[in-house]
């Protein structure tokens, strides 16, 4: 198992650390202790990174354009996390101030989690067949041409589904069921699934 | 930018846009690209170098041949896809 320290993935982890030192002590404890909140997010961006680099760097080295890809894949992973605890903890902080859910906290997590799938599956495309990311089945493992149709499908689904996910979360209701709204954006993932290989046919 | 400006020109090229559709379907050698083509094996590697500064294409060296992939993301295949639809007379067959 072989990790090699990148200044900009360690440094979010770094910086989910911080934002935990520097808000610690207004944290709330009626719902999850301050040290659990304070910890589990950067823990897990910390423990992802780990995993991902010790499972993905033996692709990463066999090619170079895989290595950018990944690079660029692992540190959208963390800084979604990341970004994800700063809103976890400003939330927190909100709700004890104002006694009640806000609004922003809701939507926010929905256009992160939408910017999340869809930088991630834009780059989808470029990976290589690899252990840590990507849709790894025998199949695309084993045939890199299998990989790369796989993983650009994959990849158009994902961006479609998250720009869907960003645009229900900005401008659906709070009241409307999202369930319903996201099987709806789930459809047009997989439209755009079934269009766009034809459209390749085509060629 | 510069890399940002350098996708932008490579997609500008509709040759270059059917060059990345082929690769699409397979990787291939710059000898096999340039058959699909009327244009010179120098033009194609012309092509090929300025999408590879793209990053757009890869070369990968297998045994004595050097293959091309495909390196394009999701939104430069859909920035390629708006080019060719602005520009409809421009595909080549």
């Amino acid at each position: 198992m072989v990790v090699t320290a990148k200044p900009k993935p360690l440094a979010v982890v770094a910086l989910a650390y911080v934002c935990s030192a520097i808000l610690y002590p207004w944290l709330p404890d009626h719902t999850f202790s301050p040290r659990f909140t304070a910890l589990v997010l950067p823990t897990t961006c910390a423990i992802v990174y780990l995993l991902l680099e010790s499972l993905g760097s033996a692709a990463a080295s066999r090619s170079p354009a895989h290595a950018e890809a990944h690079d660029a894949i692992v540190l959208r992973i963390l800084v979604v996390i990341a970004a994800l605890h700063a809103i976890v903890l400003v939330g927190l902080l909100d709700f004890a101030r104002t006694a009640g859910p806000t609004v922003w906290v809701a939507r926010g997590t929905g256009v992160l989690l939408g910017a999340g799938l869809l930088m991630i599956g834009n780059l989808l495309p470029r990976t290589r067949p690899n252990p840590a990311l990507g849709i790894r089945t025998s199949a695309t493992l084993n045939d890199k041409d299998a990989w790369m149709r796989v993983n650009r499908m994959a990849g158009y689904v994902a961006v479609t589904l998250g720009a869907a996910l960003i645009a229900i979360a900005l401008f659906v209701p709070l009241g409307t069921p999202w369930g319903a709204s996201f099987g709806a954006a789930g459809i047009a993932a997989l439209a755009a699934l079934i269009v766009i290989p034809r459209r390749r046919a085509d060629v | 930018m510069q890399v940002r400006n350098a996708v932008f020109r490579a997609l500008a090229d509709p040759t270059r846009r059917e060059i990345l559709r082929l690769l699409r379907t397979a990787p291939r050698t710059s000898g096999e690209i340039a058959d699909r083509f009327h244009s010179s094996w120098p033009t194609i590697s012309r092509h090929l170098a300025v999408l590879r500064d793209a990053g757009l294409v890869v070369a990968e060296r297998n045994g004595q041949e050097i293959h091309y992939e495909i390196n394009t993301s999701v939104v430069q295949e859909l920035i390629e896809h708006l080019m060719d639809w602005m520009k409809p007379d421009g595909r080549h067959s």
